[in-house]
């Protein structure tokens, strides 16, 4: 029975050699090691950063203080469609031609799913990221669909 | 630029500008559909003051001229004004779209146009009170 030696080919480790492979660093002689400048270290997020959040959201995502503004002028353009509903009947001029009593009630119509039509559109045309526009679109529908019929109506 | 050819706007999204023809069949159709409001404010603009004035006769004669109504210009030359503005506003936000986006945008432009001119035609019923 032979004791088994090895393979002829094994390194051979010497004591000094074994040292360098526990130790890491400039004095190590690895070429491997790199000493690189700490310009690289993620810095932690400042509260000068939240002002950005918003930009940082991904595509087709809302913040939540745009979620409540949806929600807001939904509920404005939906009173609207109720109130044109209730009172676009009140108003009622005659007409000469059956042509122009048609497109009188079209425009009717379109007075009472006004709101709706700009709410959807505006949402339709206009990406998220553009959020702003959004809202400005929003402010000019309202100023543009006020029920006036309705609002004469409760003054008077 | 050309026609059919994918044009990027400032908020990076790329649109398929249509052809021409197809954007002018969108620019007529609602045109006309516009054009019969400026029609029909253009006959109030020559009826509804005829109307006032023979109110104001008929208030005179009968010894109370203070019922007599001023004729509401403002709101009838703004029924005229206003589908004009509603057609350039559409065809200026349409720019640089699809065909289909420019048809929502002229619906949408439609839509106003009406609330405004049945809001307006609901003022001057009221000032009147005919």
């Amino acid at each position: 029975m032979t004791t088994d030696a090895g393979r002829d080919d094994a390194p051979v480790v010497t004591r000094d050699e074994d040292d360098e492979a526990l130790s890491w660093g400039p004095t190590s002689a690895d070429t491997s090691y790199l000493e690189t400048p700490v310009d690289d270290v993620p810095v932690a997020h400042t509260d000068e950063d939240d002002e950005d959040d918003e930009d940082e959201l991904p595509d087709g995502v809302m913040s939540s203080t745009m979620l409540v503004v949806h929600g807001v002028f939904g509920a404005i353009f939906l009173l609207f469609t109720v109130a044109w509903l209730r009172s676009v009947g009140n108003v009622q001029p005659s007409f000469d031609s059956s042509l122009a009593a048609a497109m009188w009630r079209i425009g009717t119509y379109l007075a009472v799913a006004g709101p709706a039509i700009w709410f959807v559109g505006t949402i339709l045309l206009l990406p998220t990221s553009r959020s702003r526009t959004r809202v400005v679109s929003f402010i000019v529908g309202v100023v543009i669909l006020l029920p006036w019929p309705f609002v004469i109506g409760a003054l008077s | 630029m050309s026609a059919g050819a994918p044009e990027v706007d400032s908020a990076d999204r790329v649109e398929v500008v249509p052809r021409f023809g197809a954007a002018l069949v969108v620019w007529v159709v609602f045109g006309l559909l516009f054009a019969w409001s400026v029609y029909a404010a253009v006959g109030n603009l020559i009826q509804v003051p005829g109307q006032f004035e023979a109110y104001r006769d008929f208030v005179t004669k009968g010894g109370a001229p203070e019922l007599a109504k001023d004729v509401p210009w403002p709101a009838l030359i703004a029924a005229l004004v206003v589908p004009v503005l509603g057609w350039l506003a559409a065809w200026r936000v349409g720019r640089r779209r699809g065909l289909l986006q420019r048809v929502i945008v002229f619906v949408i432009a439609w839509g106003g146009v009406s609330a405004l001119t049945v809001s307006l035609t609901a003022y001057v019923f009221q000032v009147s009170s005919l």
